[in-house]
């Protein structure tokens, strides 16, 4: 457990980097999101199971692709904007579906999936079928027939669930020492955000993959709501640059996903002024500089690579 | 005429202030804009358990609402379910051919919209909806409907509570002091609730919402109104 005292000092040292820069005392705690954060679905009773038949949910079939060595296929070769793009107006803008591993829209290609999995330590699991059925709603004028009912569908993975989704955190967080995958779960169920980002550096630093960084992006800083309403400037600060030091550390990895830039608009906007706007940048860079230093040492340490050392120097 | 011009301006204003609060709070409670994300917002629901309630809760939201969101993230605690709205698209049985291709006629029935909704995190009983047409009719009775709904959920979530710490402060040596991380989750439950404005005019007294005197149970209530406020109190030893 001294590796994950290790780890949430590291990920408050992110934080902090981030702050300390600029606010001084400024107060980084927040309250926890009371509840785990893995996306789980548990089916209504059916009211009605009228069909079993399969039925396109997504808004894209996958074509009929030839067979392919995933590891041929090179992440920067795939379009990830015109992927969400796909799927914009069925999840709505600034929704990654494969990041929120929205498996049930289906409609991915063998080479998104392929790249995908070079990226993530967990692999994407893709629908290979589905279960369909009328369900009752509840609400008249609801439904194709204005009768309440809807057809939903239940999705037959292609592997089963990864064996850790059953584990409990504290067993999450004993093979998290040297198991990226374990890692990859605890960030999932944890909910205090430092030990959240600590829990997927961990797995960035066991894994040499950037995923989870952005998948920690999409579900915590997915959407960040403006100031007012009881949420301060320093709140939504906060949020963008976190979603800023994720972004810039995933570039700096590699990953062709990531959008280091995309916030620094937003930061402008909501500073006071050019100069707060410039002394909360220099923060996120302090905070991406030390971030790297510890993840470098954290590689050296479990796993003997200097692989991210390699990537910061070069 | 300059008594008209300021009446125009007044009724400009007037009008132009309405319409912004019926795109922000439509059914009362208030719509948190997304920095990050156009036309996105978030908005809670404590009424929301399936996922039926959290479709239908954004569909109400969203009707008629399309210039300023089309789509919500709505949250009940830790469950989050993010919910679109899209145009409803009816196809007919005419085709226009011309030559080889032929296409299929289609529109855009206004007078629904279809709702996609997926889980964001937590957990929620029932599938997602694929491009679900819920009649504009329907999403606006159910906007009428929120805010009786909406108390009701509240008034449940507060008896629940009280119910507990009275359960836990009767309970003697057994377990006076509920668990920690339990009354975290509630105090931020609530504090939530304040945040939107669901107490809006009521007074709290008796520290409830103090981080300490949180975590001690109290050992009863009482309450009584004072004008439009009503005033809980928590009775400690």
């Amino acid at each position: 457990m001294s590796k994950n005292v290790k780890l949430v000092t590291l990920s408050v040292a992110v934080v902090a980097g981030l702050l300390v820069a600029y606010w001084g005392g400024y107060q980084t705690a927040s309250i926890a999101e009371p509840t785990a954060d893995i996306a789980q679905v548990t089916p209504d009773t059916p009211v009605l199971a009228q069909t079993t038949q399969p039925q396109a949910s997504g808004e894209q079939t996958a074509p009929q692709e030839p067979a392919i060595d995933p590891g041929d296929v090179d992440p920067a070769s795939i379009d990830w904007e015109g992927m969400q793009a796909r799927y914009a107006n069925v999840v709505g803008n600034g929704v990654d579906p494969m990041l929120m591993r929205l498996t049930h829209l289906g409609g991915f290609t063998q080479q998104e999936i392929a790249a995908f999995n070079q990226l993530h330590v967990i692999p994407f699991n893709p629908k290979v079928d589905e279960v369909c059925y009328d369900h009752q709603t509840g609400y008249d004028g609801v439904g194709p027939n204005g009768d309440g009912f809807i057809s939903v569908c239940e999705e037959i993975k292609q592997f089963p669930e990864h064996e850790y989704a059953s584990l409990d955190l504290d067993a999450l967080l004993e093979l998290a020492e040297d198991d990226a995958a374990a890692a990859v779960f605890a960030s999932r169920q944890i909910e205090e955000l430092p030990l959240k980002i600590g829990m997927a550096l961990q797995a960035v630093a066991l894994s040499e993959k950037s995923g989870p960084l952005l998948e920690l992006r999409q579900r915590e800083f997915g959407s960040i709501t403006v100031e007012g309403d009881q949420r301060s400037k320093d709140d939504v600060i906060n949020d963008l640059a976190h979603r800023m030091v994720l972004d810039k550390l995933a570039d700096l990895l590699g990953d062709p996903r990531a959008r280091p830039d995309e916030m620094q608009a937003h930061i402008k906007d909501v500073a006071r002024d050019a100069q707060e706007a410039e002394a909360i940048f220099r923060g996120i860079d302090d905070s991406v500089t030390n971030t790297l230093k510890e993840l470098v040492k954290i590689q050296r340490e479990t796993t003997g690579s200097t692989h991210i050392w390699e990537l910061i120097d070069a | 005429m300059r008594k008209l011009n300021q009446l125009s301006i007044f009724l400009t204003l007037a009008l132009a202030s309405s319409l912004a609060f019926s795109n922000q709070a439509p059914c009362k409670y208030t719509i948190k804009k997304s920095q990050t994300e156009r036309f996105h917002g978030e908005v809670a629901c404590y009424g929301c358990k399936r996922m039926s309630d959290f479709a239908m809760y954004g569909a109400a939201h969203l009707v008629r609402n399309g210039g300023h969101y089309k789509s919500l993230t709505n949250k009940n605690g830790g469950n989050h379910v993010h919910v679109k709205s899209g145009e409803h698209i009816v196809s007919t049985p005419l085709s226009i051919s011309a030559g080889p291709f032929s296409w299929n006629m289609e529109w855009n029935d206004r007078t629904y919209q279809a709702i996609t909704t997926h889980v964001e995190r937590g957990s929620v009983s029932g599938m997602p909806w694929h491009k679900q047409p819920v009649a504009n009719s329907v999403a606006s009775a159910k906007c009428e409907a929120i805010p009786e709904e909406e108390e009701e959920a509240i008034e449940e979530m507060k008896k629940k509570a009280e119910e507990e710490q009275s359960n836990d402060a009767s309970s003697g040596s057994g377990r006076p002091i509920p668990p920690i991380d339990m009354q975290l989750q509630m105090q931020a439950a609530l504090r939530e609730m304040i945040r939107r404005g669901a107490f809006e005019g009521w007074h709290y007294r008796g520290g409830v919402f103090g981080p300490a005197e949180f975590l001690r149970p109290c050992d009863g209530y009482s309450g009584h109104s004072e004008g439009d406020n009503y005033v809980s109190k928590c009775h400690r030893g």
